[in-house]
This record gives C-alpha cells, structure tokens and sequence, in this order.
C-alpha cells in the first residue's frame, strides 16, 4: 500500500526491529478522532499488527479503491463520525469483500447499534474506553477469519477451476473418438469421481471405459484424472485391458495396506470400471465389469441385454483377478448406455427404472435443461449412449425406457413392479394419455405374468427380461418380453376366437393384447412376445 | 387368505341381489374376491333367497386383468346355473372397453355410471 498517494493519511513511525518481527496483521484503523486514533494504532503495533490509518470513511475508501482489499486482514473502524459513519463503511466493505472482518468501535449509549453491525458481517464491536486486552483478543479473531474465509475461497475457486478441467476433458474425449457420444455429467459438488473417455485403437476398434471412483469430492477428481492416465499410458504399451485393470487394484490395494494409510483410519479408495472393447470390423464387443452398473446394449430395434454375465468387484476391494472379457456381437445401428450407480439411486428414489432417468436426463440435456429430479441426487451421475455404428439409413432407433429382468418368483409382486412401469412411462414419456397408458400397463402385466408364472415356473433363479422403448419417428412403444421357458404350442388366434364365442375363464388376455396392440408378435412358441401400441403423434408434438 | 371386505344386500322386492367390488380385480386380489364372492352366492340366506339378477358394483375398479376377467366369467356362469342374470356396472371407461374388447358385453347387461 502506497502511503505518499494519500495525503491525509498518517502512519505513526515503525519500530526499525519490530519490520523483522513477525506480523500478526494487517489492520486499517478508521477514526476521525487523532488521539483515540494514535491509542488504537499504537497498541495495535505493540501487539505485532501492521497498521495503516485513515481519518474518515471517506479517506477509507479513498485506500482501499487504490489498493486491493486482499492486502487488509481486518478493519476497526469507529461508529460516530462526521459525515459517514461506522455502518455505512462496514456496508461498503461487505458488498466489497464478503470474507473481510471488521470490529466496530462505539461508545457508551450506543449499545443499540450492536444487533445492526453484527447484521452487517462485523466480527466484533467494542465499547469505548478500549479495553486492550479485549481489542487484541478481537483482532485475533478478525484476522485469523478473515484468513480462513479467504482460503476457504481460493480452496473453492480451485475446486470449481478443476470442475470446469474435467468437464473440459469430458467433453473434449468425445469427438476426438470418432463415435457418435452423447453424454450427461453433473457432479453432486464442483468435481467428482465419475469419468468417462472412449479411445480411438486404429483399425476401427475402440475402448469406452466408464469410471466412478469412491467419494464424490476433489480427491476423487483427481484419482480419476489419474486412473485414466494410467490406463492411457498403459495402452500404449500394448497391455489388454484386462491387465491393465488387475495392475491398478493391485495398485490400489498397496496403497491400502501402507501403514500410514492404515494409521489415517481412512478407507481406501475403490474403482468401479465399465471397459468395453468395440470392433467395428468384425462388428463384435468384449466388455469387462468391475463392480460398474451393467451397461445396456440396445440393437436398434427394441432388444436390449444388458452385459453384466461376468462381474469382478470394484478395483481396490479384493486382490482377485479381473473376470476375462465376455464377447458378443453387435448389430448395425446398435446403441450402448451406461451410467454410474447415482443414476439407480434416485432411480430407486423415484420409484422408477434407471433407463427412464436417463431418457429424461438426455432429453433434458437435448434441451439445454436439467432434469427435475438433478437436485436430489445424492452421488455424482454420469450417464452416456454411445452409438457402436455408423447410422443405417432408414432405420428406426428405438430407444429404451425400461429395461429389467425379474425372476419367476417376482410374480407375487407385480402390482409394485406394474408401478415402477407406470412412473417410467409417465416420466418419458408424460404425454401419453390415460387410455393408452391403461392399454399399456393391462398388455404388459398380462405378458409378464404369463413369463413369470410359466415361463419361469415360478422359480426364483429362473429370469424373464422386460424391454420398454420409445421410437420418436413412428410414434411407438414397443415393449419385448422373453423368458427361458418352453412356450406353449398352440395356436393364439384360435383360442381368442373361442374365448370370444363361448363362456371360457381362460385366454381373454390374449383378446386385451390383441384390441389393445398395434402389433402383437410371440417367438419361441410364446416364450418371446412383441407387442407395438402407436401413440397419437400431436400428443407428441403438443408435449414438445 | 382373507376375504375382501365386501359389501352385499339382498333387495327381494326388486329380486335384486347386489354386489359391490371394493377396487381393482386382478390377479393379486382375485383369490380373495372368489372367496367372498362364492362365499355370498353360496350363504344358505341368498341360495333360499328368490332373486334372479345379480347387480355387480364395479364402479371402484380402475383396472381389470384377465385374471379379474376369468372371476366375472365364474360368476356369470354360477348366476346363469341358477337361472339368473348379471348386470355389471363400471366407473371407470378403461374397465368399461376391457369389457368389450374381450366380448364380456355379449355374457351380462354392462353399464357404464355417470
């Protein structure tokens, strides 16, 4: 701060020994009175502070619009002075720096003017005549908030600076790859865990790798950050991925077993790792789980898998080995979701399926909005389609909204289950009128009982899969239901006609599917059932 | 299992026996409403009783699955071995188009309420 630009201002002399000590301070002093002035200054200086004073509020501002507030760690200013006074600087100096503390100096008489220069961020207010222990005791305080409002700042600012890094890297993997990405990132605080990169490997091949680290905080950005490049630096040496991912939890688990880590009494760190391996040319995937969400393949035309047949646990948890790829091929068209396990949990909170949290997350997203549901989430969501192919000319992309499998013995609870349908639907897809939602859920809940009673048996580790998706072109829901029974040989068609003609109690299901679908299809001998249901595209268009 | 709490009347003047469904008729609740719907129809009080039209209260039914559908079907078949008639009358028109898209309309007198 340069003195000498304000004339006005006076610094009473400085001890040359005391410039070496170390200053606890820097302090602006405002009063118009000289002597109680020169009383707080030179206590102040006593008490190692560095003072610099003003005269009035006037020749304070005067200083600080010159020099930067940062250098000032905390300002006494008296109340009653000419002109203005006390309040009016303490409202200043809060509009111009939040994290400055002051301590207000009133005399006898003016106790009721506390509650209004506490109300104005003051740290302190003093009474006149100054107890100096007390004025030492308040300049401490001051001073070390001050300090530590300001590091609270930076450590903020930093945060979001990292934040923004890692949205930056997001983002900027994505056309670099050469796929065709969609991707939704909101992490709960400024940066967060959850990572996602795809990796062009040459001759067409790519490797999409999701990650979500332990905690959702600047630690786990930054682990992240650092998985990612030990991966990267690992590709480059021709490791597979496989090793790759069995190196780091060994990594990890060393990390784990230091005594210091130990005696921190922290948990260790722990990778959740969604690798899958994208060939184009002979249009195959192999993928690896280390305890990520199962990553959903839909092949463009309502059939969905998900690719969860071999599962290890999260790296950093045990020293197993990481389950060797599983291989399946892919479909012209097809599409790949994944997403980190905060989208299930507010799907579990919302009552619906994960996939419907993210059809309206990119929906959303598509519109240059948030989702409704964002605020609640509780964990970081990273949620992502990749489309594994070039796009086929004319053909229709259907995209999921449920996708569940349920075990025979799930059939006692299909009036929960039909509700969890219900508020997906309603969710995507909140245009859809009552009559055809009622349509919907009578056609599904028909088709899966009959998987779960039948199909399944019944049986608990027997499993019926339920595919929900929504095609934006033709304005139609197709819903896929398969399970790993027989089926039934018989001839639907003839079985509703009598139905329709005489008073059996059996298959009037068949003759709801039949009115109510736009396209009712069985496989398998009924094993696999398609049913389309049309929505009225103006209900569309008036929703959008 | 329990039976469904539900409400019957006889109104002999009218040989009117009246049965109100309290909700949906579906597959999870259909065990529950035969019992007490065959436990109604099978009291010694309506057997004795001179009705010969069953009025079947549906209107609290927002939903009807096939298995709901197949319990009505009993029961049309039980009022007709007595020579009676069934008149169902729905409140909700979901309910009212599962009623005849599956031709029930052609077996009883359907109604829909206002």
């Amino acid at each position: 701060m340069d003195l000498k630009r304000h004339p006005g201002l006076s610094r009473p002399a400085i001890p040359e020994a005391s410039a070496a000590r170390q200053m606890k301070g820097k302090i602006l002093v405002v009063d118009d009175d000289s002597i109680s002035r020169t009383l707080l200054t030179t206590f102040l200086e006593r008490r190692d502070f560095q003072v610099v004073v003003a005269e009035g509020v006037d020749q304070a501002i005067a200083l600080l619009e010159t020099d930067p507030l940062e250098g000032i760690d905390c300002v006494v200013t008296d109340y009653q002075m000419p002109e203005k006074d006390g309040l009016w600087l303490l409202e200043w100096l809060h509009g111009k720096d939040p994290h400055l503390a002051t301590i207000m100096v009133t005399a006898q008489g003016e106790k009721h003017l506390v509650t209004a220069t506490l109300r104005q961020g003051a740290c302190d207010c003093l009474d006149k005549p100054i107890d100096p222990r007390a004025l030492d005791t308040a300049a401490l305080k001051a001073v070390a908030l001050t300090r530590h409002r300001r590091c609270q700042a930076r450590a903020q600012s930093d945060i979001e600076s990292v934040g923004k890094f890692q949205q930056e890297m997001v983002s900027s993997a994505l056309p670099s790859s050469g796929l065709d990405i969609t991707l939704c990132y909101r992490p709960m605080h400024e940066a967060g865990g959850d990572h996602f990169i795809a990796l062009p490997l040459g001759d067409d091949r790519f490797l999409i790798l999701a990650t979500d680290v332990s905690g959702h905080d600047l630690r786990s950005a930054y682990f992240s950050a650092y998985f990612q490049g030990f991966v990267r630096g690992m590709l480059d040496t021709q490791t597979p991925i496989q090793s790759i991912l069995e190196r780091f939890n060994q990594r990890l688990l060393e990390e784990t077993a230091k005594p210091e880590a130990a005696a921190s009494g922290k948990q260790g760190t722990s990778v959740a790792v969604a690798a899958v391996l994208v060939d184009r040319n002979t249009l195959s995937l192999e993928s690896i789980n280390c305890g990520f969400p199962a990553p959903v393949y839909s092949d463009g035309a309502g059939r969905v898998l998900g690719l969860s047949a071999l599962w290890s646990s999260p790296l950093g948890w045990f020293p197993d080995t990481v389950e060797l790829p599983s291989s399946m091929a892919i479909d012209p068209g097809s599409t790949l979701y994944l997403w980190t396990d905060g989208l299930e949990d507010v799907a579990a909170q919302l009552g619906v399926a994960p996939m419907a949290c993210a059809f309206d997350f990119f929906r959303a997203q598509a519109k240059g909005a948030s989702p409704a549901w964002i605020q609640d989430a509780g964990d970081d969501i990273l949620v992502t389609k990749v489309a594994l192919t070039p796009p086929v000319e004319g053909q229709r992309e259907f995209v999921p909204i449920v996708v569940a499998w349920y075990p025979g013995s799930d059939y006692e609870r299909i009036d929960t289950i039909q509700e969890t349908w219900f508020r997906s639907l309603r969710l995507a897809l909140p245009f859809l009128t009552v009559d055809r939602t009622y349509d919907i859920m009578l056609c599904l809940r028909e088709v899966v009982i009959n998987a779960l009673k039948h199909g399944c048996r019944g049986q608990q580790d027997q499993m019926a899969s339920l595919m929900i998706s929504w095609e934006p072109h033709s304005s139609l829901v197709r819903v896929i239901v398969s399970d790993p029974g027989p089926g039934h040989s018989f001839d639907w068609r003839q079985h509703k006609q009598r139905a329709e003609n005489e008073l059996i109690d059996e298959h009037r299901g068949l003759m709801l599917i039949d009115a109510m679908t736009q396209r009712f299809e069985t496989r398998s001998n009924g094993a696999w059932v398609e049913m389309d249901f049309e929505i009225d595209p103006t209900l569309k268009e008036m929703a959008s | 299992m329990g039976r469904t709490d539900m409400k019957h009347n006889l109104d002999l003047k009218s040989a009117v026996l009246n049965v109100g469904i309290p909700g949906d008729v579906l597959s999870s609740n259909v065990e529950e409403l035969r019992q007490s719907v065959f436990g109604v129809l099978e009291s010694v009080e309506v057997k004795r009783a001179n009705w010969s039209t069953l009025r079947l209260d549906l209107t609290a039914a927002k939903m009807v699955d096939s298995a709901g559908l197949n319990l009505i079907v009993s029961i049309i078949k039980a009022v007709k071995a007595r020579g009676g008639q069934v008149r169902a009358t729905v409140g909700n028109p979901n309910v009212y188009r599962t009623f005849i898209f599956t031709r029930l309309d052609k077996q009883l007198e359907l109604a829909q309420a206002a």
